[in-house]
């Protein structure tokens, strides 16, 4: 007998190591750029004064530490793809990754409703500044991605309500850390649910397509 | 060609029921029920908020026993008769069984009570084990200015279908459109919907607490000889 896993969901969990001076430099500049001439002028949902997001363009951004932060999440976008894809590495290579990516600044019960995201096949999210108190207590400001399988739950018995990974029905909830990457199929339903926190969190989220 | 065709015979397939029904509970039975609520926040013994709901790490949500229905509060009684008489009407007006048959069905329901302050949320959730969800609304507040779907029902998209889009599906009316699906809670009204459909209520910006009675539904063939719910 063989148990396999079907409909999986492919999720990257990458980690930027000593990251504190670059995610200090990114804060300071989306703080200082948390203005009118940055903002996104074409929201696809309905705005909130508690979020700021900015215009889509953020990697085409010369500073050094926008182009540290580009490298390092379109490498591990492109690593995640191609790991998951079939087609075969050298192939692979010659793609062309293209990205939307912006950034978040989420304050005091500031969320993002649940979403995914046309047209694009991998999404990117890096933490820069998660939020939470001096003594990391939790304040919200999940990350949640929704399980695919809607209603695979709604009929429970003894047998079942405790199946083990990878089979568990339910929802990824993640408490991103400074320099924390997660990358997953763009397909993906997720939230942001609301910051309880008394400073900012601050991500940058990524949309990529790959070309000829 | 089913009657739900429009000219060019096209027909929602796969379609999710939402109801918002009026039921015509009046001021001061809101009144009461919101009370109802509150008495249940403050009761001594009961855990704090988050506690009992185990999904929330919201402090200024605060959701009550799950067997509010069954209280001996008159005014809980009440609510019970309500929801389940509104919720039978509807049910049954989706079926294909005739209302003599369904009229026989036992009703079920186990239900809380959400009070959600300003800023607070009910995050996300659905409900194995039922069949349906009754959403009623006892008390709510204008949103401060500036704030849109706050306070609001929020229904989630679910069909991923919605990744691929071209210039003739990005603005498909109702009901083909993607999106989320929202209802704005006024007391006396009640939402029905599938329970396995996942929502939540988004964050409140009113200083009027918003306060909801959630109702996980089933109803029960009590002929059945298998051991199912028929």
């Amino acid at each position: 007998m063989e148990i396999t896993a079907a409909f999986a969901v492919p999720i990257c969990h990458a980690r930027l190591e000593a990251c504190d001076r670059l995610n200090r430099e990114l804060a300071q500049l989306f703080l200082a750029r948390e203005t009118q001439e940055y903002r996104n002028p074409t929201p696809s949902h309905n705005p909130q004064a508690e979020m700021f997001e900015s215009r889509f363009d953020l990697f085409s951004w010369p500073e050094p530490c926008i182009q540290e932060l580009r490298k390092f999440v379109l490498e591990a976008v492109f690593r995640v793809a191609m790991a998951a894809s079939q087609t075969a590495r050298e192939e692979f290579a010659r793609l062309h990754l293209n990205n939307h990516t912006w950034f978040h600044i989420t304050r005091h019960t500031g969320y993002f409703v649940a979403h995914n995201h046309a047209l694009a096949s991998w999404s990117a999210v890096y933490s820069v500044k998660d939020g939470t108190d001096a003594d990391g207590v939790p304040r919200g400001g999940l990350l949640r991605l929704f399980d695919t399988r809607t209603g695979a739950d709604a009929f429970l018995d003894l047998a079942n309500q405790r199946l083990r990974q990878p089979f568990v029905v339910g929802d990824l909830e993640l408490q991103l850390q400074p320099g924390q990457l997660v990358v997953f199929p763009s397909y993906l339903f997720h939230e942001v649910t609301p910051y309880y926190g008394p400073d900012t969190r601050i991500t940058v989220a990524s949309n990529c397509w790959f070309t000829a | 060609m089913t009657a739900l065709a429009d000219q060019s015979g096209t027909v929602p397939l796969f379609a999710i029921p939402f109801t918002a029904v009026n039921t015509g509970a009046d001021r001061d039975f809101n009144a009461r029920l919101a009370s109802l609520c509150e008495s249940q926040r403050s009761a001594p013994g009961l855990p704090g908020p988050g506690l009992l709901d185990n999904t929330s790490r919201d402090p200024l949500h605060f959701r009550g026993r799950d067997d509010f229905l069954d209280s001996a509060d008159a005014t809980a009684g009440e609510l019970k008769r309500l929801i389940m008489a509104q919720a039978s009407t509807v049910v049954a007006g989706l079926n294909s069984i005739g209302a003599a048959e369904f009229g026989k069905l036992h009703i079920q329901a186990r239900a809380w009570c959400s009070i959600v302050q300003r800023n607070g949320h009910v995050p996300a959730q659905h409900f194995p084990g039922a069949s349906w969800l009754a959403v009623y609304c006892a008390q709510a507040g204008e949103s401060d200015a500036g704030f849109k779907s706050a306070g609001v029902l929020r229904l989630y998209e679910r069909r991923l279908g919605s990744i691929y889009r071209d210039a003739s599906t990005w603005e498909l009316k109702s009901p083909y459109c993607y999106g989320n699906h929202t209802w704005s809670p006024v007391p006396g009204r009640m939402a029905l919907f599938p329970a396995h459909v996942p929502h939540e209520v988004s964050v409140v910006r009113s200083v009027t607490s918003l306060i909801l009675v959630f109702a996980m539904i089933r109803f029960v063939d009590p002929n059945a000889k298998d051991g199912r719910n028929g």
